[in-house]
């Protein structure tokens, strides 16, 4: 493990995609055993940022440094200390949750696979559907499993890109739970959201990105939905959306 | 068990589950083997010309199609990059998804070169015919796989891998014809110098694959 007391360090980053600017000079530093929520709309540069942080495109200019280390030259180290859960959930339909599980352990060589599947299918109240392919459960149950295999290998840092998509309320709280436990072992999350009211429920700290810049928010203990919505308001010059802030009561 | 054999795992058993590549392949080169049946009046020495071309281009085209749909659905549920994601190295992913399509290829080719056989009485099903199905099938894997990967991400993809695959396929072809051919005449030589061909290019060519694959896998 790279010697940094950060899981996330960037400083003026940004990611162009065919000369447009989805990310502009961003800097962020996340500390060992926080997490970080970022809230935003639709297109407002979360996902491009989860996708650099998980060296999955490579910014255009600045510094990111994922779990103390840089890119380039770090990937396979980079991609064993973090966790991915996007907005497509990386499954294979005809596997089972089991196989499908199997299949990401057997890469991250995870070291007793077997119990560690049941463990975390356990935990995530997929015990019983443990045999199905993925492609009979349900879209919040596929989520449970996304959730589990980004688990799988005890990463340190987790990029979660809207991980509350598809949950049902016991699914929500069993996603609290984990991230809770997650950072009381010395773990750290980025979270995106645009769910206001879940989201400062996965956070310690809270920042909104609008297009491509990074303003941070503070603690999450200290804000409400409607003050975060505000904020939201103030920095696009428009109204949250309806559906996408749920946390927003309609002035 | 290595990364590289997870990878085949999860193809032959993801394959086994929907049958979907392998079903529709075997239906599209039955359907050309029976075009060619109807349409072409072959007998004796016009047979025995004709034949290896015909047989090849029936276990080329639906290949060629078959192959090169696992990466790109695998691109567009995203559990290519789920794969990415993991620290095992890209010749490990190559090498995986090319032994999956090879498996599934021989998989189909062996029954079809059969079929073939029974509607064109021609000594293919041979001990001296597997070589040179091996061969030309991993050529053809290779290809596709290294191809399937470059287009996955164009709209157009299922018009360029045939534009870009056919030309690339020309010397598997040629090769394996013409190993075909001379396995097929009677009191012919073994085919070692085509089959030295064919092997050259599976080499050449997967060393070249396995040095690109790992650009063709970045932003």
């Amino acid at each position: 493990m790279a010697d940094s007391s950060y899981a996330l360090e960037a400083h003026g980053l940004g990611k162009a995609f065919g000369g447009r600017f989805v990310l502009q000079d961003l800097d962020l530093r996340l500390p060992w055993g926080s997490s970080l929520v970022v809230f935003g709309a639709n297109g407002a540069g979360k996902t491009t940022l989860q996708r650099v942080c998980a060296t999955l495109v490579r910014p255009t200019r600045g510094e990111v440094r994922i779990a103390g280390w840089e890119p380039r030259g770090n990937t396979a180290d980079i991609r064993r200390a973090i966790g991915v859960v996007a907005h497509q959930s990386y499954l294979y339909a005809e596997l089972t949750a089991s196989e499908n599980l199997a299949y990401y352990g057997r890469l991250y060589r995870v070291a007793g696979l077997e119990q560690r599947i049941a463990l975390l299918l356990a935990t995530l109240g997929l015990l019983h559907r443990r045999h199905d392919p993925v492609r009979l459960l349900s879209r919040g149950q596929q989520q449970r499993l996304a959730l589990a295999r980004a688990l799988l290998h005890g990463p340190r840092l987790l990029l979660l890109d809207e991980p509350d998509s598809g949950l049902d309320e016991p699914g929500f709280a069993i996603l609290r739970r984990l991230l809770a436990d997650h950072r009381a072992a010395g773990g750290s999350a980025l979270v995106t959201s645009n769910v206001i009211e879940r989201g400062l429920q996965l956070g310690d700290q809270a920042a909104c990105i609008q297009s491509g810049h990074l303003t941070p928010m503070g603690a999450t203990s200290s804000l409400d939905a409607a003050a975060v919505a505000e904020a939201l308001e103030e920095s696009t010059g428009r109204m949250a959306p309806r559906g996408g802030l749920r946390g927003v009561k309609p002035s | 068990m290595s990364a590289a054999a997870t990878i085949l795992w999860k193809d032959l058993l993801s394959e086994w589950r929907s049958r979907a590549t392998a079903t529709t392949t075997v239906v599209f080169a039955l359907l050309i083997l029976l075009v060619f049946n109807f349409s072409l009046d072959l007998e004796g020495e016009h047979l025995s010309a004709v034949g290896p071309g015909l047989l090849w281009i029936a276990l080329l085209l639906p290949a060629m199609f078959g192959l090169g749909r696992g990466i790109a659905e695998e691109y567009d549920r995203g559990t290519l990059e789920g794969t990415m994601l993991t620290p095992i190295d890209s010749a490990s992913l190559f090498v995986g998804t090319v032994a999956g399509n090879l498996v599934l290829a021989l998989a189909v080719q062996v029954p079809l070169v059969v079929v073939f056989a029974i509607l064109f009485p021609l000594p293919v099903v041979q001990p001296a015919f597997l070589p040179v199905l091996v061969l030309g099938s991993l050529g053809l894997a290779l290809l596709t796989t290294l191809v399937a990967t470059m287009t996955s991400v164009a709209r157009v993809r299922e018009l360029l891998l045939p534009v870009l695959v056919l030309p690339l396929a020309l010397p598997i072809l040629i090769a394996s014809v013409a190993a075909t051919d001379q396995i097929l005449r009677p009191g012919q030589t073994p085919p070692i110098p085509w089959v030295g061909v064919l092997a050259a290019f599976d080499g050449i060519f997967g060393v070249a694959a396995l040095w690109g694959f790992d650009r063709l896998l970045e932003d």
